[in-house]
């Protein structure tokens, strides 16, 4: 896998090898309620256009939507919970699945818990995968998201290396879907708005000294960039068809940059997707399922 | 609907009541004025020396400030004429704001009544951050026997002399969606449907997301950036502005701490009898 560019506070630091003893822990279940204001904000954060009615007006014709990656801001609700127990390693996004079992509703109340599920040893890093689910009031599941950060240099313990993912790999014939998008130079700072709480997206003197030029985008910024084109042009802008969605993260992407998604139909209800940007693949191994 | 008679409106004011926000409120703010990603002392709230409010932030807590006195108009009659802002101290960057407003004056100008309300905020100590003074023209209020009022000045910019400072920002197309979510809901800035029928292409920016990125134009030309050097800003809203033209903030020294200020787009004027003051250098 590819790690994203930068990224070390101190080059060459010496990190533990993974606490496998570290699988189990949960985070405190938090109760996350939303409302219009907050869905429109996501959706405006992760590029909707104001002629997308049904994602950014509370009064749309057929109501307001909420796209599937809007999970990731129920995720966010949890706050750093396991930032303390994992402050000794060196971590880098890698990855995500999200499955949703049930659509968003909104205005909602999600009971947001997480456990950090599984820690692979993958050699050079190991893979620590946190399991994020949302329940709603009557207690049922809305969503499960799967997402994995890699433990730079704290692999090669002899570990178990876990289930190999399906090598996706797009086809080689042109795509079904092609579209690009320009990413606004200030877009990290409205995605920030959403609840995340990391001024490497924001700060440049931090991310200066996380080894990037300027602030970066969030990983789960382009992922939603990456839903929203998919919902509106693979299923007729229904977010609530979405059933499954997945990605690795392949390279860091800034405010500025335009990213170009692509998705190859795998059969009439699943693609192939990757996003890139001129400077090479940004989300790869996509993979998305509609119901 | 209650209509009281205008007259006995005057003079009226509303309880003191509590605004509380927070900073992600001022960041919303900014970003929906059109804050640059490397401003980020109005973007960031670990921001080296803390985050900076821009003072045009005063026109969220006063919108709904009037409280029920606001009941006894049907808003769409009601045209935003003009607004000002004055402050006192910098706006912290979250909390509580006492807030107070007022019917100063109602002007009879027989097809339309000219509402003046002001609001005033203060901190939980009572000191003084701001007050605003907006000037709506009522259509169809006006005939109630009143004060016509004094006649609307203009002032318009030297002829035939360069402006100080002239700066340009470009609206996002997709601007009025975001600056709705600072709490104006107003379908005409985001339903194409209900801009139609209010005689628009298609939605228009609000008039005080126009205002807010004077407000930016005038920190950045006049003032250095710094959010606190604005005293005062006073515009009068002449035509609309739809997101994706380009604003264009100029500003003609008077005095040491005094500028005209004149916001046009490609299309022509739309602020205008504007002046701006600050801290004299």
């Amino acid at each position: 896998m590819t790690t994203p560019a930068g990224g070390s506070s101190e080059p060459g630091r010496q990190v533990p090898k993974a606490d496998l003893a570290l699988i189990g822990r949960k985070a405190e279940p938090v109760s996350f309620e939303y409302g219009p204001r907050e869905v429109a904000l996501y959706a405006l954060s992760v590029g909707a256009e104001s002629g997308d009615l049904a994602l950014v007006w509370e009064k749309a014709p057929g109501g307001l939507r909420v796209l599937p990656s809007f999970c990731f801001v129920a995720m966010n609700a949890l706050g750093d919970q396991f930032t303390d127990l994992v402050e000794d390693y060196h971590r880098v996004a890698a990855g995500e699945r999200l499955v949703l079992h049930r659509p968003l509703q909104v205005p909602g109340r999600l009971l947001v818990s997480a456990e950090i599920a599984d820690i692979f040893d993958k050699g050079s890093f190991a893979l620590m995968v946190t399991h994020v689910q949302g329940h709603d009031e009557e207690g049922r599941l809305v969503f499960d998201l799967n997402s994995s950060s890699a433990m730079l240099g704290s692999g090669g313990y002899g570990g178990a290396s876990g289930p190999r993912s399906p090598g996706r790999r797009p086809p080689d014939r042109a795509p079904e879907l092609r579209v690009s998008c320009p990413i606004p130079e200030n877009q990290a700072a409205l995605y920030q708005l959403n609840g995340v709480d990391d001024p490497v997206h924001i700060d440049p003197a931090f991310a200066r000294s996380r080894g990037f030029d300027r602030p970066i985008l969030h990983g789960p910024c382009t992922l939603g960039y990456a839903t929203r084109i998919l919902v509106q042009d693979l299923c007729n802008g229904e977010p609530s068809r979405l059933s499954e969605i997945e990605t690795r993260y392949a390279a860091t992407i800034y405010p500025g940059d335009t990213l170009t998604v692509e998705a190859w139909a795998e059969s009439e209800k699943s693609y192939l997707f990757q996003v890139s940007t001129d400077s090479g693949s940004v989300l790869s191994h996509g993979h998305v399922v509609f119901a | 609907m209650s209509e009281l008679s205008l007259p006995d409106l005057i003079g009226r004011k509303t309880e003191p009541q509590v605004f509380e926000y927070s900073w992600k409120d001022v960041v919303l703010y900014a970003l929906g004025v059109g804050a640059r990603a490397d401003q980020i002392s109005n973007i960031y709230e670990g921001a080296p020396g803390g985050l900076e409010v821009l003072p045009s932030y005063c026109v969220i807590p006063e919108m709904g400030a009037m409280g029920d006195l606001e009941d006894s108009f049907d808003k769409t009659r009601m045209l935003h004429g003009e607004q000002l802002i004055r402050l006192f101290r910098p706006i912290p960057p979250g909390g509580k704001l006492i807030l107070q407003g007022e019917v100063k004056n109602i002007f009879d100008k027989l097809k339309a009544a000219v509402i003046h309300s002001s609001v005033t905020g203060r901190t939980e100590d009572g000191e003084k951050v701001f007050e605003t003074l907006k000037v709506g023209f009522y259509r169809g209020g006006g005939g109630f026997g009143g004060d016509p009022g004094p006649k609307t000045e203009r002032s318009d910019p030297p002829e035939g002399v360069e402006p100080s400072f002239s700066v340009a920002y470009t609206i996002p197309i997709d601007q009025a969606a975001l600056y709705r979510l600072n709490g104006d809901y107003n379908p005409l800035h985001i339903d194409p449907e209900f801009a139609k029928l209010g005689g628009f292409d298609r939605p228009i920016l609000h008039g005080l997301c126009t205002y807010g990125y004077a407000t930016r134009a005038i920190l950045e030309g006049a003032c250095e950036g710094r959010a606190a050097a604005l005293r005062e800003f006073k515009a009068r809203f002449s035509d609309v502005v739809y997101p994706g033209e380009t604003l264009t903030t100029r500003g003609w020294r008077e005095s040491d701490s005094r500028y005209l200020i004149q916001v046009s787009t490609e299309r022509g004027v739309v602020i205008s009898s504007a002046y701006a003051i600050v801290d004299g250098a």
